[in-house]
């Protein structure tokens, strides 16, 4: 049976303060890459939609922004629960998006998604991609815009090719995507301008 | 500090609705994405008329929340008449807290001055702007600059700053003077004198600036490489002056020249009004004060 308004969990108690407390989160991830920044997710958000991307997206989408979903995420509540709370139109085409969620597993290649022109480069796909936190993960450098000098972080849960995946999109710069690592807790922005490199 | 007061009733918070604030903060999220380059975005009007800076007042608008502490300068003022409006405007709307210290402040919006308080992390300094293309003095049709800038073909701008060269043997901008960011995006750092330009340059603070009439926004993250354009034998000079603050004595401060009687009297007094009582509050004294020491007096 196909979820009613009446049975749509809920999303944000109070949205105006929500939305503003984790777009300033947002923000400040993507302007200082590679800290982590908490946000308080939505926990009424049907499993296996995470609360904290629920939060990210709920305070970003709207009908002017399509948004794909990885396979995991495709099923009637969610569905419901995201058009009910942000109005976003559903992308089936990655590349038609201007918003995906997705995970680790079976993350479609970046280039998949929206990179933006050469005229206007911000015309590109966010992604929130999920991963399980930022501790006992893989460890990275990063360097570049916001970042002072360089910095380690660790990731866990993220594609073990993240930071090829990222070199190549750094490599695309003006064009490529933006990454939201949404945690259980905190997000951390990668975006399109860090320069990223594993420690093994 | 004036303590968050309760917002006036009737209004959005911090007056736009939650869509527009969507679409901003969408514009806002791709610019700091991309350092220097301009992201168009679908400006509203605003309760004001565009010269008094729409464009980072909806930039403004869009990040506020209940927790900041708003500062608002105009041409280094707190206190003009364009700058007690725009406060005004967020304490009614959004009932935060507001100041004049730089240091106290998570938000300052600004029409033409960068603080001479060096900003901090965690800050946030949004600029107003009223033209944002560089190259449009230059160049004004908008299809054109935006190939030039999506080819990083900026000789039309070299060609410019080096005739200027030729002709006043210096580059003659004093503001709104081009930059260059991460070594990508030529960009207008908005009618700033030219002395605050290195302060944008890897600063701890978080820049954003907003064009309303244009409709774009652009960003500076902190920790980002920001160069003046020069030549090497001419390499960018901060502008000098000859004779510290009258007032607080600042040898390092941007200075006005301010007529003081009608004899044609003048005076250079620091144009960032909170920096020159801070250093008077903390005993500071210029010439131009009855109990300057004496070697500060003319
Ligand atoms: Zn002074």
């Amino acid at each position: 049976m196909a979820p009613t308004a009446t049975t749509i969990a809920p999303g944000f108690r109070d949205p105006v303060f929500q939305s503003q407390a984790t777009f300033r989160a947002v923000l400040d991830a993507l302007a200082e890459p590679g800290t982590e920044r908490p946000v308080e997710g939505i926990a009424t958000a049907p499993a296996p939609l995470a609360p904290v991307a629920a939060a990210v997206i709920a305070t970003l989408a709207d009908f002017e922004t399509a948004v794909w979903r990885d396979e995991t995420l495709r099923l009637p509540e969610i569905e419901a629960w995201l058009a009910f709370h942000t109005g976003a139109p559903v992308a089936l085409d990655p590349a038609r998006a201007a918003f995906a969620l997705i995970g680790a597993d079976d993350a479609p290649d970046f280039t998949d998604f929206a990179l933006g022109s050469d005229v206007d480069p911000s015309t590109s796909a966010t992604l929130v991609l999920r991963v399980a936190g930022f501790d006992n993960g893989r460890r990275y450098r990063l360097s570049g815009p916001g970042i002072d000098g360089a910095c380690e972080v660790t990731i866990a849960g993220a594609p073990t090719d993240l930071a090829d995946r990222l070199a190549a999109n750094r490599a695309l710069f003006p064009r490529g995507v933006d990454l939201i690592l949404s945690g259980s807790t905190s997000v951390m922005g990668l975006p399109r301008t860090t320069r990223i490199e594993e420690i093994r | 500090m004036t303590a968050p007061i309760k917002r006036t009733e009737g209004y959005a918070f911090a007056y736009l609705d939650e869509q527009t604030k969507r679409m901003i903060r969408r514009a806002i999220l791709k610019a700091v994405a991309i350092p220097g380059h301009q992201v168009p975005f679908a400006a509203r009007d605003m309760p004001m008329p565009y010269g008094w800076g729409t464009g980072g007042i909806q930039v403004t608008a869009a990040i506020l929340g209940p927790a900041d502490v708003l500062k608002v300068i105009d041409q280094g003022a707190d206190d003009t008449t364009n700058a007690v409006s725009i406060r005004a405007f967020f304490q009614k709307t959004a009932g935060v807290a507001v100041t004049t210290r730089t240091g106290e402040a998570s938000v300052i919006q600004t029409r033409h001055r960068i603080p001479e308080e060096p900003l901090k992390a965690g800050q946030t300094l949004i600029y107003q702007v009223p033209i944002p293309e560089p190259l449009r003095f230059l160049e004004p049709r908008e299809t054109e600059t935006r190939v030039m800038h999506a080819l990083a073909d900026y000789g039309l701008m070299h060609v410019k700053l080096y005739e200027d060269i030729a002709t006043h043997g210096h580059i003659a901008k004093t503001y709104a003077y081009p930059v260059k960011v991460e070594g990508r995006y030529l960009m207008d750092p908005s009618p700033i004198p030219k002395f605050d330009n290195p302060k944008m340059h890897m600063s701890p603070a978080l820049q954003l600036f907003g064009a309303g009439r244009e409709k774009r926004i652009y960003a500076l993250p902190p920790f980002t490489r920001v160069e003046s354009l020069d030549f090497e034998d001419h390499p960018f000079e901060r502008t000098k002056f000859e004779a510290p603050c009258a007032l607080c004595g600042a040898t390092d401060a941007y200075l006005d020249e301010v007529v003081i009687d009608d004899r044609g009297g003048r005076m250079f007094v620091c144009s960032d009004t909170d920096h020159c009582e801070t250093r008077r509050a903390e005993g500071r004294r210029g010439a131009l004060l009855g109990d300057a020491p004496k070697e500060n007096r003319p």
